[in-house]
């Protein structure tokens, strides 16, 4: 993806994401580690590099592309590797003794970003991409968004994330199965909708 | 509920849980300070005991980001934080002059701590039986030295259990 891409793709899903988590805070303020442009632009180097490895490590030719699912993972890696989005409070107890909220609450913010700008990803790639798909579908996800199916809770798949991340096992491949996986729930809820 | 807001409600809760075992721990040391006929004074107060379970915690978070932290695991903190001896003190001290020795320093600690979880996780125990724990408590904590917080969080869990 070159950078002229990114920044679009930045300016059009995550900018907008990252602006909302910020000005949603009350009891915590979050703010970024780095100013926005170089938080942009360490992202798109940490993109690069994820999709480089993955890449290399399935043996893809240089003049394919990465699907969407693989795009919205990579992101997603490069978005939480190093949790610039960070929580701090006035409260003088929390800053003094309780440290670990505040890192719970980092790695929270982090990923449940990730997660909804990579969800916007997808849903972009489905939107305008060059993939046939059905108008009803389409205007599903317009209005509805990408979503699990009843049962499963986007907040339990992002501690698992999160349990993942602090344990370093956190990879691409896990992340393609769970944008799969959510793309495929969507179906499943479009299809049910139209069985009444 | 979003992930963060999760996690603020933990907190919250965790919070309170802290509010009530304090509460809890400060009335039994007055109770205590009436009871020994004003011959003890307390050490620890409210924040110097919260500074110890939050190091504590931080600690074991550092070793083990994945660790539990449920309400028994808050209680077993709390009860290490408020029966830990620093520099040689307990949360109680002697009052010069008196008779009272160490021995009964450290059970009147591990008393007040057991007390005040008990209180907070509503465990409702008999004399005979909270004495039994009691020595228990303060043999593996304080001479064996083999009770851990994980341990000592199941243990609270099974007296709940069990009354």
């Amino acid at each position: 993806m070159t950078p002229n891409v990114f920044t679009a793709l930045w300016k059009n899903i995550a900018e907008k994401e990252i602006k909302r988590t910020i000005a949603n805070q009350h009891k915590i303020k979050v703010k970024l580690r780095e100013n926005e442009q170089v938080f942009r632009a360490n992202t798109h180097v940490r993109y690069q590099s994820e999709r480089c490895n993955y890449r290399k490590t399935i043996g893809m030719d240089d003049s394919d592309k990465l699907g969407k699912n693989e795009v919205a993972a990579s992101f997603y890696i490069a978005f939480v590797k190093e949790n610039n989005m960070t929580c701090y409070s006035n409260d003088k107890k929390i800053r003094d003794f309780d440290s670990v909220i505040l890192r719970d609450l980092d790695s929270a913010i982090n990923h449940e970003t990730a997660f909804n700008i990579a969800r916007g990803i997808l849903e972009s790639f489905i939107l305008s991409g060059n993939e046939k798909i059905d108008d009803g579908y389409r205007k599903y996800i317009e209005k509805n968004g990408m979503g699990f199916s009843k049962g499963i809770k986007k907040e339990d798949v992002l501690k698992l994330l999160i349990k993942a991340q602090n344990e370093k096992k956190l990879s691409i491949y896990m992340l393609i199965s769970i944008f799969l996986w959510l793309e495929s729930d969507t179906r499943h809820c479009y299809e049910a909708t139209l069985r009444g | 509920m979003s992930l963060v807001d999760e996690c603020l409600v933990r907190y919250e809760k965790e919070k309170a849980l802290l509010k009530k075992l304090w509460g809890s721990a400060h009335k039994e040391i007055e109770a205590n300070k009436k009871k020994f006929h004003f011959k003890i004074i307390n050490v620890e107060n409210e924040t110097s005991v919260l500074k110890k379970y939050y190091n504590k915690k931080n600690e074991r978070l550092e070793r083990d980001p994945n660790a539990s932290n449920d309400d028994y695991h808050i209680a077993a903190l709390f009860y290490f934080a408020f029966t830990e001896e620093t520099n040689g003190n307990y949360a109680f001290r002697a009052c010069e002059g008196s008779n009272i020795n160490l021995g009964d320093i450290v059970e009147i600690t591990h008393c007040t701590a057991l007390q005040s979880v008990c209180d907070a996780l509503n465990i409702v125990l008999e004399k005979v039986k909270e004495n039994k724990i009691l020595n228990q408590l303060i043999n593996k904590i304080h001479n064996e030295r083999k009770l851990s917080i994980d341990g000592l969080a199941t243990y609270f869990k099974l007296l709940r259990g069990n009354h």
